[in-house]
């Protein structure tokens, strides 16, 4: 805005005219806010650059070759929306996609609720704290190939807890497998996953529980509020966003499992662990069919950005940030 | 100009992003050296990794004036990080697939170099078993030669055999005697497991349906000649089936999908398994289990061909497999020099002899002969490819003559047939949509004839 536009020019005489002095004011605060501008772009620019690399060029590479019968290599041939058609009549699909949402449900239930209980009964220890803290913690820093082996071999009908306990002439697990029994993989599998993870839940909530002002919980005692009515009405309410975080990201973690179900059971015994990550990958580099494995991953995609969407209109609508 | 500290930061961080996104390029800055061609491998032990190092690549680049630089990957991801990098106009001069069928893929997308002068140069028809050389065709055109040659047999340990009196069974009564009896005694009939290598079950697959429908029928279905749904095929899976669900096979169905191969062979080197129905590649698992420590010793195991499953299919049958192709890439700059390293390893039988008499090496389909394989080679191991080398009766394994999708196909959907979810004439009629769509779409490699291949 200049001095003109306004209509302060001033008279001679009675007031200076400081117009020249006021743009130069001006230019030196647009020059400074730009400089500090581009010192931020240039902190993120290695970042863009990587996520451009490794994420936008080949998000829009999978997008473009989920409407191609490519292969995996050459030339891609458009199909239209052939890929996305399949995915509907896809047993194996349907089946995969279900497990997914299983797996979901699971996730957003069994730790979410292991981890809030643990954390709010942590919270009212008031010695080895950190004790629990830490034992509880440990299973999320073990490498997910080194718990899944351990589990394997405690899961094992062979030599797993099973066999041990036959040892000491208890029999009642003699005839589950657990990894090989169709209606008990997932869950096993599931079960396994939690183990490292519901201890992460665990210290996140802790954090969280720490953050609420203590005199809530000594307004509540004063008037008669017992341990389940403080957790219900102070305790829950004021972590509520870091669970409705927790939450969001456990919609889009669960859809994005791989690892635990790859190495234990590779998406058996005849798919019944088989998630939309193992069939991506079986579609990619087994089948050779990687426009049909990049449908499969917008779909992903898709589900997130969702998730994220009804997150963020939660946020907005609900007041859910603070 | 003075750096401020911001500016410097900013210019590190982005100097680091350049750095290593320019890293990215380093695989086809090697492939590019002139002065020397590389390989992409991978071994399931760190003994055939040093022998093939020094004997297959070093021994070669000590004798000639160009370097081949061996890349060994994981086992798992080989193929897919080959896949990537060739799909970018990279990955190596010498292209390794599991089969014919995947090197058919690269193939349809000219990806592979046609071999055909090399060929000849080099003299590869002759040198190769004419079924192992035709394999590598696509048309009239050579794209590929087997990196190694494998076939299904059936182990046996001599110490149960002698034990219960029995015998390798020639016959399908033989084994489904053999079978019951083993059961009978507490023994696990078949080892079998799929928990280490889930595409396992296509074993067994390729086993019934070249020894039960015999190899004439799956040659007909895999020419188009005749459907998947034809009822000797129904019949073989139905057979199959019916034998792991008397727990025959692995101990039983929920067994079989966490049964590890570890396992399993050190059981049966104990004498608790009576039968392991395997491709040739278990060589070196014999060696390591029946180690006398473990259970029985060295000479305790020994192998027969597979029994005849149906009047009328060949006694003395071999389902044929190529373990793997080499092929040279299309992006190639030193195409010349990496056909001259693949004229070199199939050159020498007696080092390829050597190989096998000390590893184990799964060897290249060549014409051998008694005389190939040093004194100090097992005698067991050494029979199996002369005598695969005479023979006159070939099968099909799964993962060599079907195409890609029709493969995953073969054994994720046959665990569904042991799990009761699907029936074998449901199965074979979906066998038959997926193999007919890919046929339609010449993703069928080659078939060499079952007869005189």
């Amino acid at each position: 805005m200049t001095a003109a536009t306004t209509g302060q020019t001033g008279t001679a005489g009675s007031y200076p005219d400081r117009t020249p002095q006021r743009q130069g004011r001006q230019k030196t605060r647009w020059r400074a806010r730009h400089r500090r501008a581009l010192v931020a772009w240039l902190f993120m620019l290695p970042l863009l650059l990587v996520n451009g690399v490794v994420i936008a060029g080949p998000g829009i590479a999978s997008l473009y070759y989920s409407f191609t019968s490519w292969t995996g290599v050459g030339d891609a041939e458009w199909v239209g929306l052939a890929n996305y058609r399949r995915l509907l009549s896809d047993e194996n699909f349907l089946s995969a996609f279900w497990h997914n949402i299983w797996w979901t449900i699971f996730f957003l239930t069994v730790p979410m609720t292991m981890g809030l209980l643990g954390a709010y009964l942590v919270s009212r220890v008031r010695r080895f704290q950190m004790f629990f803290r830490l034992a509880y913690f440990i299973p999320y820093i073990i490498a997910t190939v080194v718990s899944a082996a351990i589990w394997q071999n405690i899961l094992s009908p062979e030599y797993g807890i099973g066999a041990q306990l036959a040892k000491f002439g208890i029999h009642v697990l003699d005839d589950v497998n657990f990894l090989g029994d169709g209606r008990l993989a997932l869950p096993s599998v599931a079960f396994v996953n939690n183990w490292q993870w519901w201890g992460f839940l665990l210290v996140v909530f802790l954090a969280a529980m720490q953050g609420v002002n203590p005199s809530l919980y000594e307004a509540a005692r004063l008037d008669g509020a017992n341990a389940w009515q403080e957790f219900r009405y102070i305790t829950l309410p004021a972590i509520r966003p870091t669970v409705v975080f927790l939450a969001l990201m456990t919609i889009i973690w669960s859809f994005l499992v791989f690892d635990y179900v790859y190495i234990l059971t590779r998406g058996g015994p005849a798919g019944a662990t088989e998630v939309l990550g193992t069939l991506l990958y079986t579609a990619a580099f087994g089948s050779h069919e990687a426009g049909y494995a990049a449908a499969i991953g917008v779909v992903m995609a898709a589900i997130s950005f969702v998730v994220v969407c009804g997150y963020l209109v939660l946020r907005r609508t609900r007041g859910w940030e603070t | 100009m003075a750096l401020s500290r911001r500016r410097l930061l900013s210019l590190s961080g982005s100097a680091a992003a350049l750095a290593a996104l320019s890293a990215c390029t380093q695989g086809s800055a090697t492939r590019r050296d002139a002065n020397a061609i590389t390989l992409w491998a991978a071994f399931q032990r760190n003994a055939d990794r040093q022998y093939f190092e020094k004997h297959f690549v070093d021994a070669f680049n000590q004798t000639h004036d160009f370097q081949v630089k061996l890349t060994v990957k994981d086992v798992e991801s080989l193929e897919r990080l080959q896949q990537t990098a060739i799909a970018s106009g990279q990955g190596p001069d010498i292209v390794v697939t599991s089969g014919p069928s995947y090197a058919l893929e690269y193939v349809n997308a000219d990806k592979l170099l046609p071999l055909d002068t090399y060929a000849e140069q080099g003299g590869w028809a002759e040198k190769l078993q004419s079924w192992a050389y035709d394999a590598g065709k696509v048309g009239d055109t050579l794209y590929s030669i087997p990196s190694s040659f494998e076939t299904m047999i059936a182990f046996v340990n001599k110490e149960v055999m002698e034990k219960y009196g029995w015998t390798p069974p020639r016959t399908r009564e033989d084994f489904e005697e053999l079978c019951a009896e083993a059961q009978g005694h507490g023994l696990m009939p078949v080892l079998a497991g799929s928990a280490d290598w889930k595409p396992a079950t296509e074993w067994h697959v390729s086993v019934i349906l070249n020894h039960y429908a015999g190899p004439e029928a799956v040659y007909a279905a895999l020419t188009g000649e005749t459907p998947w749904t034809d009822p000797v095929f129904v019949d073989a899976i139905t057979l199959l089936n019916s034998y792991f669900q008397k727990g025959w096979f692995g101990g039983g169905v929920k067994e079989y999908f966490t049964n590890r191969f570890d396992t399993l062979n050190a059981r049966f080197a104990k004498g608790e398994i009576a039968l392991d129905i395997v491709g040739s590649w278990a060589f070196a698992d014999m060696k390591n289990f029946f180690d006398g420590k473990t259970g029985a010793g060295p000479q305790a195991w020994d192998w027969a061909p597979l029994p005849a499953f149906r009047d009328g299919v060949p006694q003395e049958l071999y389902t044929l497999s190529v373990g793997g192709t080499y092929s040279i890439n299309a992006d190639s700059a030193n195409p010349d020099k990496a056909a001259e390293y693949l004229t070199w390893l199939l050159s020498d039988t007696k080092r390829v002899g050597e190989a096998v008499a000390a590893i184990a090496f799964q060897p290249y389909p060549l014409h051998y002969k008694e005389s190939d394989f040093p004194p100090a080679t097992d005698e067991r191991i050494r029979r199996l490819y002369v005598d695969l080398a005479a023979a006159r009766s070939f099968g099909y394994v799964t993962w060599t003559f079907w195409p890609p999708k029709s493969d995953v196909y073969i054994y994720q959907e046959m665990d569904k047939v042991l799990t009761g979810k699907l029936t074998p004439k449901e199965y074979c009629a979906g066998l038959d949509e997926v193999f007919q769509e890919e046929r339609k779409a010449g993703k069928v490699p080659p078939i060499p004839p079952p007869q005189d291949a």
